[in-house]
């Protein structure tokens, strides 16, 4: 599922690439934009996905990222971060928003049963994904830095370099965290019982 | 065993696809635990990447045109001059001269532009809506694999997102490249954005021409209020609504007018479905005692024949059959040849035709297995799939 591109900032070249488009997408070169989202809009859109669990929304809200970043075009100082970590910042702020909003609408929006991957999906009519309710039911069993790190890591493909950036962590905070992610959800699928104990992160 | 360990035992184990050799069993029995743990993550992971990517079309117009509502618009510039007096006003040097050159300019440039372009009013965008399908032609103006703009002769310029849509050439088969500036095209899709001078598609086919489509006298459309003397003409555009219950066609009448015409979505998917693609097709408009106009599908034209071999697209083809085995994207379709795979293209429009049944049922999820079906759209020669773009159910055989 990785896209291309999504490694380009692994090589100096991609550094390169990155930062002329980067420079040109603080200047609001229409070009660029449109590169940047064939580039990262499918990463921001599983991200989401797996965040809010109604495609719709996912949709709706992977949409707003890319119009977010461009209205903030000017405030993006390039600076070997890469892009696609400054879009995922902005998709976990609105996701975060989109989650908040749901608590405050009322008791029955929980947060948890918001933010599974599976449980609104269940219901959900879209004909075009369905997502296994055990898998689901595991996921809520995790915290949400085991679920960020399961997003990052095993659903977005990214480095442990990448996601200790995104996830401001150490890079081993995030080896250790992913371990235990892992291991609670192998528990909560009902795998073989594990040896060492995962313990909360 | 310690945690530091096992987490860069794990790390290498993810690495390489491999447990290291060192790892000892205890060890390897534990990471192989969690290597299943993240095997399991991986078909969901494999769902949502094909989610993404049908959800890429519509976001990328929808993104496009924030990008162009986001251009700065030209700002009138003023210059300020100190007020003259009345009579200076009047008769100052070669104002007056000057004024009435450009009035005169102006009055010239006001005939010519009424003489070769009578009218551009609003019934040329209200022909299209946002989210209908729509089939239209045109030529290609501009051509880049993720966009390719058409100059249609009733819409004038059309952007159409290509980067989802299927290339043919006049034989139908699929091209790697969109059509080249200069080619007429019909295209199919969906309509992003109806505004008059930013009308945009997100495109399924960009199919070349395989025959002449028909072009009119050139003047715009004027939507059809009454019937015309002779109540006949060849389609030259069709748009679905978003819940299939409306439908708009023009239709260049046998004058060489060009009508738009409020249609019957039933009647219109009737001819979609009986032709794949209906532009060219000749039909006859009837009175609906005040409804909107039915469509009649007439033999002979340039349109495609009832099997959609005559003319029309190769590439833009249909199906007749019997609904077996729905999945949630799509069914097999049981037909005379044999069963065919039928996949549901996002923004697909489905019309109830004779079942008696709602489109808000259908989309509820009620049961269509055994109901009867023509399905327009295209094969995608990579899979052998049948991607549908309409599908008019028929009555349970």
């Amino acid at each position: 599922m990785r896209e291309s591109g999504e490694r380009d900032h692994d090589h100096p070249a991609g550094h390169a690439d990155d930062a002329e488009l980067a420079a040109r997408a603080a200047r609001r070169d229409p070009a660029a934009w449109e590169s940047l989202f064939e580039r990262h809009y499918r990463s921001i859109y599983t991200y989401l996905r797996f965040r809010l669990a109604n495609p719709h929304e996912a949709e709706d809200l992977a949409a707003q990222v890319f119009e977010t970043a461009y209205a903030r075009a000017e405030t993006f100082d390039y600076r070997g971060v890469p892009i696609q970590a400054w879009l995922l910042a902005i998709a976990r702020n609105l996701a975060r928003d989109v989650i908040k909003k749901r608590i405050r609408r009322g008791p029955s929006d929980d947060l948890e049963a918001a933010d599974l991957t599976g449980q609104l999906a269940e219901a959900d009519p879209a004909p075009a994904v369905h997502l296994r309710s055990d898998l689901a039911r595991a996921l809520a069993e995790l915290t949400e830095d085991q679920r960020e790190v399961v997003r990052l890591r095993f659903i977005l493909d990214k480095s442990v370099a990448e996601t200790a950036i995104l996830m401001e962590r150490s890079e081993d905070a995030v080896k250790n965290l992913q371990r235990r992610a892992l291991a609670a959800l192998q528990r909560a699928l009902g795998g073989e019982h594990y040896l060492s104990g995962g313990g909360a992160s | 065993m310690t945690p530091d360990r096992l987490d860069d035992l794990l790390q290498r184990a993810l690495e390489t696809g491999v447990i290291p050799p060192e790892a000892d069993p205890a060890e390897r029995a534990e990471l192989e635990a969690l290597l299943a743990a993240r095997g399991e993550l991986r078909a969901v992971r494999e769902a949502v990447a094909r989610e993404a990517d049908a959800a890429m079309p519509a976001a990328r117009a929808r993104f496009q045109r924030h990008l162009a509502a986001q251009r700065p618009a030209p700002v009138e510039v003023r210059t300020v001059a100190a007020r003259p007096s009345f009579v200076a006003r009047l008769f100052g040097g070669r104002r007056l001269q000057f004024a009435g050159s450009l009035a005169a300019l102006l009055f010239v440039a006001l005939v010519a532009l009424l003489a070769t372009r009578p009218f551009q009013g609003a019934q040329e965008v209200q022909a299209l809506g946002v989210d209908d399908y729509v089939q239209l032609s045109g030529v290609v103006t501009e051509s880049a694999p993720d966009r390719v703009v058409i100059s249609s002769p009733d819409l004038g310029p059309v952007t159409v997102a290509a980067s989802g849509a299927a290339f043919l050439d006049a034989a139908g088969v699929a091209q790697q490249t969109p059509p080249a500036p200069g080619a007429a095209v019909i295209v199919t899709g969906i309509v992003r954005d109806a505004r008059k001078g930013r009308i945009a598609v997100d495109g399924q086919a960009l199919a070349v021409a395989a025959a002449a489509l028909p072009n009119g006298d050139g003047r715009p459309a004027d939507r059809l209020r009454a019937l015309p003397q002779v109540p006949e003409g060849t389609l030259a555009l069709v748009a679905i609504g978003r819940d299939g219950r409306d439908g708009r066609a023009i239709v260049i009448l046998p004058d060489g007018r060009r009508a738009l015409v409020d249609v019957d979505a039933g009647s219109l998917g009737q001819v979609v479905a009986a032709t794949g693609s209906p532009l060219g097709t000749r039909v006859r408009i009837a009175d609906r005692n005040g409804g909107p106009f039915m469509l009649e599908r007439l033999p002979g034209g340039d349109g495609p024949d009832h099997d959609g071999k005559n003319g029309g697209h190769p590439g833009l083809t249909r199906l007749t059959g019997t609904i077996r085995s729905t999945t949630p994207d799509g069914f097999t379709l049981e037909t005379a040849r044999g069963p065919v795979a039928v996949r549901l293209r996002p923004g697909f429009r489905i019309l109830p035709g004779e079942t008696g049944l709602s489109v808000a049922e259908i989309r509820a999820g009620t049961n269509l297995d055994g109901y009867s079906a023509a399905v327009a759209g295209g094969l995608d020669p990579r899979t052998g799939t049948f991607i549908a773009a309409v599908v008019v159910l028929g009555p349970r055989p």
